[in-house]
């Protein structure tokens, strides 16, 4: 019983009460659907420190196995977080310490890595195109050159004015279309666990 | 009309038309339907037979954002692969790149061992949370994809544009690759890479995470699904209709 049938009835539960929290004009409801997703946002945080202990453990485990090759890659992930999570204990999350890491180290290496992305698109297009020569295949590189095109001064040429129109209504209704169809999946497999057919929280 | 009402309502109908689908379908077979479903299970044996693993990322979708909903839709979509994998004793390697879908997960794994009776068995360093932003994540996962004997390797949830980083470190690998995401950047990292037969788009990480579980009330739900897509096409429509005609009427 407590295995499925209390983790359903609370999920059933506050599932409604949040959904016609939204949904309704009622200050009970919009009051209990505060105070449940404070306690979630509560949850999710202890959710936060047993993943960072696992994390911890997993790579601390990796480093007393000798023949590990990841022995170093796992030296620098345990020190930068424990050295993270000492330095935030110490001076709080806006220290001048802390704003420093961020700034000048996590800040540039997502820089690095979100400029990779761009490499890899471009990439892995012109792979694509060699392998399967489609008109979608086409279509998908000649639009990522003109968008990369459009992000320089080219792009702002007056004249150019009536495709950059073209192209944004385009990608409006693209993008409209599939998130329509998104928010109908969202909404629906949250449905389900609502109305307790779907278990993710116990394996059903 | 305020829109909190139109929500209500599109809810309501949705909840109906699955409820009276679900009755109606309880009877017929339906997992013959399925498709990536299979061959993502199908890769349990191959890889057992070669002597590789599995890497599933999960993605970074929060369980209390609405992008926990697709991390939802990507569990269920594995949950075969999981169960058969712990039938083999070849669990996956599973990241995630968000805490409260690290807990999901490993307690899903740990779910397919207990229902062969072996729940000690699960390996506890199979499930991982990697890093807690998406960059860093599909960072640390595609050192996960190329350090681990990969042989395949699953990108299903929510994923950005990072997951061209995922994509391009399997295709070093030379794991094959299945990718599924609901947002158009991480679609736009998959679509040049995968072929239609191994990738999801939008909706349909939801409807083939529906189609896996192959209940009557999964079924049922994708018919509501589509019912209220023409109902919305309908109101759009409609809308656009009245706004012309109120247009050249002046």
């Amino acid at each position: 019983m407590f295995k499925w049938f209390l983790p359903t009835l609370v999920a059933i539960t506050s599932g409604l009460v949040v959904l016609l929290g939204y949904l309704l004009p009622m200050p009970a409801l919009i009051s209990l659907r505060i105070v449940l997703v404070k306690w979630a946002t509560v949850v999710g945080a202890f959710a936060l420190l047993l993943a960072y202990l696992s994390l911890i453990r997993l790579h601390l485990a990796r480093l007393l196995r000798r023949q590990s090759k990841q022995r170093i890659a796992s030296f620098i992930l345990v020190l930068s977080a424990v050295g993270g999570l000492v330095l935030v204990l110490m001076q709080g999350p806006d220290g001048p310490m802390v704003s420093f890491v961020l700034r000048y180290v996590l800040a540039p290496g997502e820089a690095a890595l979100l400029a990779l992305t761009a490499v890899a698109l471009i990439v892995s297009g012109m792979r694509a195109f060699r392998t399967r020569r489609t008109w979608s295949i086409a279509v998908f590189l000649v639009t990522a050159i003109l968008t990369l095109i459009g992000g320089t001064v080219l792009g702002y040429a007056p004249w150019l004015a009536p495709f950059r129109e073209f192209a944004n209504a385009v990608v409006t209704g693209g993008m409209r279309g599939l998130l329509f169809g998104v928010v109908l999946g969202i909404t629906l497999t949250g449905l389900r666990i609502i109305l307790g057919f779907d278990r993710p929280h116990s394996g059903g | 009309m305020n829109t909190s009402y139109v929500a209500l309502v599109l809810v309501l109908i949705g909840t109906i038309v699955m409820v009276v689908r679900a009755i109606q379908e309880r009877h017929r077979d339906h997992r013959r339907d399925r498709l990536l479903a299979q061959v993502l299970s199908g890769e349990v044996g191959r890889t057992a037979e070669e002597g590789t693993a599995i890497h599933v990322a999960l993605g970074h979708g929060n369980l209390l954002t609405e992008d926990g909903m697709a991390s939802v839709a990507a569990l269920e979509t594995i949950s075969d692969l999981t169960v058969l994998a712990a039938a083999y004793s070849t669990p996956p390697t599973i990241s995630t790149g968000d805490a409260t879908l690290y807990l999901l997960a490993a307690t899903r794994l740990r779910d397919a061992y207990a229902q062969l009776g072996d729940i000690e068995a699960c390996p506890l360093d199979a499930v991982q949370f990697v890093a807690p932003t998406p960059l860093l994540y599909a960072g640390m996962a595609a050192t996960l994809t190329r350090d681990h004997t990969t042989g395949a390797s699953l990108i299903l949830g929510s994923l950005g544009q990072e997951a061209s980083l995922l994509v391009d470190a399997a295709r070093q690998r030379g794991a094959r690759t299945y990718g599924g995401t609901h947002t158009a950047a991480g679609s736009a990292a998959f679509y040049p890479e995968l072929d239609s037969q191994h990738l999801l788009i939008g909706e349909q990480l939801f409807s083939e995470g529906a189609r896996v579980q192959a209940k009557p009330i999964h079924w049922a739900s994708l018919t509501a699904q589509d019912t209220l897509r023409w109902l919305i096409v309908a109101g759009v429509a409609v809308t656009a209709l009245l706004s012309l005609l109120k247009g050249i009427g002046g």
